[in-house]
């Protein structure tokens, strides 16, 4: 009786124990069906290097760097180093910023002429200068990563091209044009073109600034209050200065993403 | 009258660049001046305009080019295409080629296929306004199989508010459990079974989530939801969780919970509504929530206390007006017992007076309400006006605020026109105002301006604000409009008793920051100087403080544009200042006395113990000019940042020290410079003959306003001292210019005169000048700084010199026109003659002006002593007169009088034919075609509302055709066109459909004139194609439609989308229309015309 109440009790030891196991089971495939179901919303599409995860080293490595050239070019008009701009502070702020002139008309009774017709690629050639050196800093640590994790690399197939910076709804994208060639316990592989993808409001808020630069240059006015009315995502505001300039705002009400510029202009409005 | 239209033009143009003149290192160019353009300013800017003079200060040479921007081929500004993304933007095309983008001629965007805007679905994903080409862009970023492309020809509005989400649950079974999310249909597609209008906790799903755990707020959403507790969303939060959940389906929002309200703060229904001021919002510490959770709909009206202390609501997104002060005329009778500050007893019984009377510093306010919160944007020193409409929306009203163009400066302009033609503009334009001195009322007494010659002056009615302190030359000239004088007999008379000086001081506040006025807090300063100019003296009668009372409060119900009250001023023709000069006598057969009220630029008050008033209201914050109108000694600071501060500047008790600065005169100089005086004599070290010009400046070393007299002051006070301002008038200057005509001997009480002999006689004599600072009370000087002069009374042996001409030299003149009155003006009196052959002696030159030949001071005007001449024998070709003049003409024949050795020659050009409109054209560029008419023609559209250039070309007049444009249409709208000053003018209205018939005015330099009138029509084309025939022909299918088409065709349904996908019948708009005939096929055939009507079903439907 003892006998058999010790062997009733090992197994339902065991029969628990599988039980655990398998509600251990159930809930890692519910969690990882629940990961592949929501992933896109996360917005990490991260890919190339296989299991090596050299995309995720290399956005890891690059993170810091587009946080930063996103910050400056919201904060700045679209600038990494304004070169036509204003010096202004907002009371939240700490200092004062250099705002970039993103429509512009010095003289009296005209205008303003866009400076930045094609906004969305200047912005990518701004992240892009900025990041420049810190992507082939970063390629040059995931080789060394990667040699460290017992990886040889074939230096004569493995090439650093350069890469290209993509603005899209809700994302940057750093295309890296580069191949690594991977050895390890004799097998071979080779990783080519390595797309990190970063969460950014960026291309939206640009967006909307290149339609109020479009509006104030064809028709000397933005009806800001309208465009909010349909755009209810999105706070935009103007702030009036000296020398007929008007700072413009756009906030992403959800994620406080901001943009600011500013433009000049002296002109009449047509009626 | 030219001479006051020349001069009325020199000031508009002044005033318009000195208010907006700024400050900083980029040198601005006016409208006005010739233009070059720079394709890259030394600042950076793009496209640039820069002065045709000055452009080194802004521009490379590589990046000149010698043309308006607009007339240049790498400036010009088009569309810029980034075709990789689909986006459009205005741009220069240099520029835009730089940055790799495509650049077209254009003005729109929308003209070009694929990048007309439109509503932009991302098959369940949301969407977005953008454009075709975008939506194709973003359709690839997101992975979306473009087979399943949905763009939509969609206003903004309808795609903001437009879902084609329909929600249900997705059912992911794993084989251990079914996992279940709330999303669309496109969503689950291919990830699980989509159960359309179904809850995740609907227990036919047989999933674990159970229903209505929590409540939330949802992304994109504006209501509060019920959640499963799987995290899904499931109906809108009401209280009564039975019928909310709604036995597991989806409920409409129109069936959920008190569906027609934004239910504001209600614990029971979270059936918020943005369209009626209500959104989901956690709820914050403190407030109420619904029963189930921490969330609210949260208000997002606007609550305030207006500036009449009531609780004001304002929905969210209305916006509305808000004044500093009370804006606009304002006209009232003084009445019998309403004399303020007239205290006379021989003021008449009433008075109608008439002001425009926003206050110095005032500004206006649009304020909206955003999301609970109250936002503002203002007009810059009056640059603009708020006018509120009132729309019923949702059957309640809402205000709508707009800032329009401040076009006051306009009415100004007005007054260069011919009297009748300025009444009538003025009264037309709803920003003018126009007033008048009530000559009826004048006893024995008559007046005159020394611009203006009418009664009447047209006049802004919301005068703009003027930036003295910088401009201060354009601001006394400016204000110098409303100068006026009178001549009196005796003290009772209008022109003496206060009447006069009201009215002119009225007038001169109305132009804006002029005259004895008030801040927009309510303190006054006085601004005007009265002057008897025969004897250098005058007293005001006006008891100042009693005048202008409580302007500085703003007035209910005040809005723009205004109605007039009851005084409406009509046109008054007497009292022409030029009428009674041409008659010869005005100045002889007037009262004994003149008497002059000089219009000043306004000064703020001394001191600065109201600077803080420009902090205290956020949402209105301070700015420069508001700061500076409360206290001289009230400075900004934080100006670029957007919460500038308005501080006191520290006291100090140093009264301004005077130096001599420079002399203006030609041949004269400062000598024996002292710490308290200076003489000033000719640069030989003579005295200055007698009635010549003399003009040097002082300096303080500290902002101060300065007084003159040639008597000691009787009183150490600055403020008791009789006397004369500088040129600078009462404002705060480092230079302050004095002018004088040197006295002659009899005119003044000098001392030392020295008798050389007969003829040479010299007199010393003194200007005493006092100044004082900004602060309060002001640090003035005790002793006063004396200016020795000595002038000399015999012969004068400089000629006398033609200041100026009017018209001025090289002036064109009308077609045909044979005679000319012109007038000119001299540094000293003189008789002058003038000749068609040049060199002739002065006693040989046939032809004699009428010259002002009177030693008295008072006889010089403006410009110098007057000369006028009616130049005859003139024609269609270069003119040209040589003058010359002989001073001293109160010798007679004596040969010491000093003739001009070389001729002064003065040129008229006549206009080589007459001004004329040659064309007239209406071109309206669609997407489809260029239409050009001319009168009478017709335009065709499938729009409704269309943009259209209107082009006139002039050519002959005085220069080739080069005039000044106006267009009118029969509404009464009308404008300069917008290109203009050339032989070409252009102009881009909006047309609707039907009858546009339009006037044009055109004048050039030489005041020839041309009109012409055209009559356009517009017709709407909305209706789609019909096709009235199909047939076949060979192996083809043919159908003829009734006007040009592209027709298209599928074989599966009517319901189908016209895309680059779908198969064409048409290769290019035809009437006819054909493809291969399939047999056992349906060919369901759509057509979309020229102004892309297109059938919403079939056209017709083929079956073989």
């Amino acid at each position: 009786m003892q006998k058999r109440k010790r062997q009733d009790s090992f197994l339902s030891k065991k029969e628990a124990q599988v039980t655990i196991f398998i509600i251990i089971g159930i809930f890692l495939i519910a969690v990882l069906a629940l990961f592949f179901f929501l992933r896109e919303e996360m917005g990490f599409e991260t890919s190339g290097g296989g299991e090596t995860n050299s995309a995720s080293f290399l956005q890891t490595c690059l993170e810091e760097k587009i946080n930063e050239a996103v910050k400056i070019i919201s904060n700045q008009g679209a600038s990494i180093n304004p070169f036509l701009y204003i010096e202004f502070k907002f009371s939240d702020e700490e200092g004062y910023t250099n705002i970039t002139y993103l429509c512009y008309n010095q003289n009296q009774d005209e205008y303003c002429i866009n400076q930045e017709p094609m906004l969305m690629k200047h912005i990518e050639g701004e992240i892009q200068g900025y990041i420049s050196q810190e992507v082939n800093g970063c390629f040059e640590d995931l080789k060394i990563s990667l040699e460290d994790q017992g990886y040889e690399i074939d230096s004569l197939n493995s090439h650093y091209n350069g890469f290209d910076v993509e603005l899209i709804e809700k994302r940057i994208i750093v295309n890296i044009d580069g191949d690594l060639t991977l050895t390890k316990s004799e097998q071979t592989t080779m990783q080519e073109g390595f797309k990190i993808i970063f969460p950014s409001r960026l291309y939206e808020t640009a967006f909307i600034a290149q339609e109020i630069v479009s509006q104030e240059a064809r028709f000397c006015e933005f009806d800001e209050l309208n465009y909010m009315m349909f755009n209810q995502n999105y706070k935009v505001s103007k702030t009036s200065t000296l020398n007929s300039t008007i700072i413009y705002k756009i906030e992403h009400r959800d994620s406080s993403n901001k943009f600011k510029f500013a433009i000049k202009e002296k002109c009449t409005p047509a009626d | 009258m030219k001479k006051n239209k020349s001069i009325i033009i020199y000031l508009a143009v002044i005033l318009l660049i000195s208010l907006t003149i700024t400050l900083g290192q980029i040198k601005i160019v006016s409208a006005e001046e010739e233009l070059y353009c720079c394709k890259q300013t030394k600042q950076g800017g793009i496209c640039q305009g820069v002065s045709s003079t000055n452009w080194q200060e802004n521009c490379d040479v590589q990046n000149l080019i010698e043309y308006k921007c607009s007339n240049s081929d790498d400036c010009k500004t088009g569309v810029c295409l980034d075709t990789k993304r689909g986006i459009c933007a205005p741009g220069s095309k240099w520029k835009c080629l730089a940055d790799n983008g495509i650049w077209k001629d254009l003005i729109n965007c929308e003209e070009i296929e694929g990048y007309e805007k439109g509503c932009c679905f991302f098959q369940g994903k949301g969407q977005t306004f953008t454009t075709e080409e975008n939506c194709k862009y973003l359709y690839k970023q997101k992975g979306i199989n473009l087979d399943e492309f949905d763009f939509r020809d969609l206003p903004q509005e309808e795609c903001g508010y437009f879902s084609n989400t329909i929600e249900g649950a997705c059912v992911i079974n794993n084989g251990l459990e079914r996992i279940c999310k709330f999303t669309t249909e496109a969503e689950c597609h291919g990830k699980g079974n989509f159960n359309s209008g179904v809850l995740c906790s609907n227990p036919a799903l047989e999933t674990n989530c159970e229903k209505q755990v929590s409540v939330g707020c949802i992304d994109g959403k504006n209501e509060i939801y019920w959640k499963d507790s799987c995290g899904n969303s499931e109906n809108i939060y009401d209280s009564d969780k039975n019928k909310s959940w709604n036995n597991g389906k989806v409920l409409k929002k129109s069936e959920s919970c008190n569906p027609n309200s934004g239910n504001m703060g209600s614990q029971t229904c979270g059936n918020c509504d943005r369209a009626k001021s209500s959104v989901c919002k956690a709820k914050k510490s403190g407030e109420t929530h619904v029963s189930d959770g921490d969330f609210i709909c949260q208000d997002l009206r606007c609550h305030y206390t207006d500036q009449w202390g009531e609780e004001v609501v304002k929905e969210n997104g209305e916006s509305w007006c808000v004044y500093d002060s009370r804006i606009g005329r304002y006209q009232f009778n003084t009445g019998p017992n309403n004399w303020n500050g007239l205290e006379n007893k021989f003021a008449p019984k009433e008075l109608i007076r008439d002001v425009a009377t926003d206050t110095v510093g005032s500004e206006h306010w649009k304020m909206f309400c955003v999301e609970g919160e109250i936002d503002y944007e203002a007009s810059n020193m009056r640059d603009k006006i708020c006018q509120e409409t009132i729309t019923l929306n949702n059957r309640q009203n809402r205000s709508k605020a707009e800032l329009v163009t401040n076009n006051g400066i306009e009415c100004i302009q007005y007054n260069e026109d011919d009297h009748d033609t300025m009444i009538s503009k003025c009264i037309k334009n709803k920003q003018c105002m126009l007033t008048n001195i009530e000559l009826n009322k004048f006893r024995n007494g008559y007046w005159w301006g020394i611009f203006h010659t009418s009664a009447d002056a047209c006049v802004p009615r919301y005068p703009p604000g003027l930036n003295a302190e910088e401009n201060y030359n354009e601001a006394i000239d400016y204000c110098s409009f409303a100068t006026r004088a009178c001549a009196f007999n005796n003290n009772n008379d209008d022109c003496r008793n206060g009447v006069f000086e009201l009215q002119v001081n009225d007038l001169c506040v109305s132009l804006g920051d002029c005259g004895t006025y008030l801040n927009y807090v309510g303190e006054k300063t006085k601004n005007n100087k009265v002057k008897i100019l025969n004897n250098n003296a005058g007293w005001s009668r006006i008891n100042w403080s009693k005048e202008y009372s409580e302007y500085e409060n703003p007035v209910k119900g005040q809005t723009y544009p205004q109605n007039d009250s009851l005084f409406i001023t009509g046109s008054v023709s007497k009292g022409n200042l030029k009428k009674e000069k041409n008659k010869g006598g005005a100045f002889g057969v007037l009262g004994p006395v003149r008497l002059e009220v000089k219009c000043l630029p306004w000064t703020a008050p001394k001191g600065g113990s109201n600077c803080g008033i420009c902090n205290e209201d956020p949402l209105r914050p301070c700015t420069k000019y508001r700061c500076e109108s409360l206290g001289q000694t009230c400075e900004i600071i934080n100006e670029n940042t957007d919460k500038p501060l308005c501080v006191n500047m520290e006291y100090e008790n140093i009264a301004p020290i005077i130096n001599p600065g420079i002399i203006l005169t030609h041949g004269n100089k400062f000598q024996n410079i002292k710490d308290m005086g200076v003489e000033v004599k000719k640069d030989d070290g003579n005295c200055i003959q007698e009635l010549n010009e003399l003009s040097f400046t002082l300096n303080t070393d500290e902002y101060a306003q300065c007084k003159w007299s040639y008597s000691r002051p009787l009183s150490p006070d600055y403020e008791l001292m009789e006397g004369d301002f500088p040129e600078e008038g009462t404002l705060f200057t480092l230079n302050h210019t004095f002018k004088i005509v040197m006295p002659n001997l009899e005119s003044i009480n000098p001392n030392d005169v020295v008798i050389v002999d007969l003829q040479n006689r010299y007199g010393n004599f003194k200007m005493y000048v006092k100044c004082q600072d900004k602060q309060s009370p002001p640090n003035f000087n005790f002793n006063e700084y004396i200016v020795d002069l000595c002038t000399h009374s015999g012969p004068d042996n400089e000629p006398a010199l033609i200041q100026k001409f009017s018209p001025k030299n090289g002036s064109y003149i009308l077609y045909n026109e044979t005679e000319k009155n012109i007038n000119f003006w001299l540094d000293k009196p003189a008789e002058c003659k003038y000749d068609l052959t040049q060199n002739k002696q002065y006693n040989d030159m046939t032809y004699t002006a009428s010259c002002e030949t009177s030693k008295d001071p008072n006889s010089r005007e403006f410009y110098g002593y007057p000369c006028e001449t009616n130049l005859t024998g003139l024609i269609n070709g270069e003119n040209k007169f040589y003058f010359k003049c002989r001073n001293q003409p109160w010798l007679g024949e004596d040969n010491s009088r000093i003739i001009n050795s070389e001729d002064n020659m003065y040129t008229l050009s006549g206009s080589v034919s007459e001004l004329k409109v040659d064309s007239v054209t209406l071109i309206y560029k669609s997407e489809e075609n260029i239409q050009i008419i001319s009168s009478e023609g017709t335009i065709i559209s499938g729009v409704e509302n269309i943009s259209a250039e209107l082009e006139i070309k002039t050519s002959g007049g005085a220069n080739n055709g080069v005039a000044i444009c106006n267009w009118e249409k029969e509404d009464g709208s009308e404008a300069p066109f917008f290109e203009t000053n050339s032989n070409s003018h252009k102009q881009t209205l909006d047309y609707t459909k039907g009858t546009h018939k339009f006037y044009f005015k055109c004048e050039d330099d030489a005041g020839n004139k041309a009109e012409a009138n055209a009559t356009f029509y517009v017709l709407i084309d909305n209706k789609p194609p019909v096709a009235i025939r199909a047939y076949k022909e060979g192996g083809n299918l043919k159908i003829i439609t009734d006007e040009l088409a592209r027709c298209y065709y599928t074989f599966e349904r009517c319901n189908f989308e016209i895309t680059n996908e779908t198969k064409d019948m048409t290769t290019a708009l035809s009437k006819e229309h054909e493809t291969e005939l399939i047999n056992e096929k349906n060919y369901y055939i759509k057509c979309k015309d020229a102004f892309k009507n297109k059938n919403s079903e079939c056209a017709i439907v083929i079956k073989t």
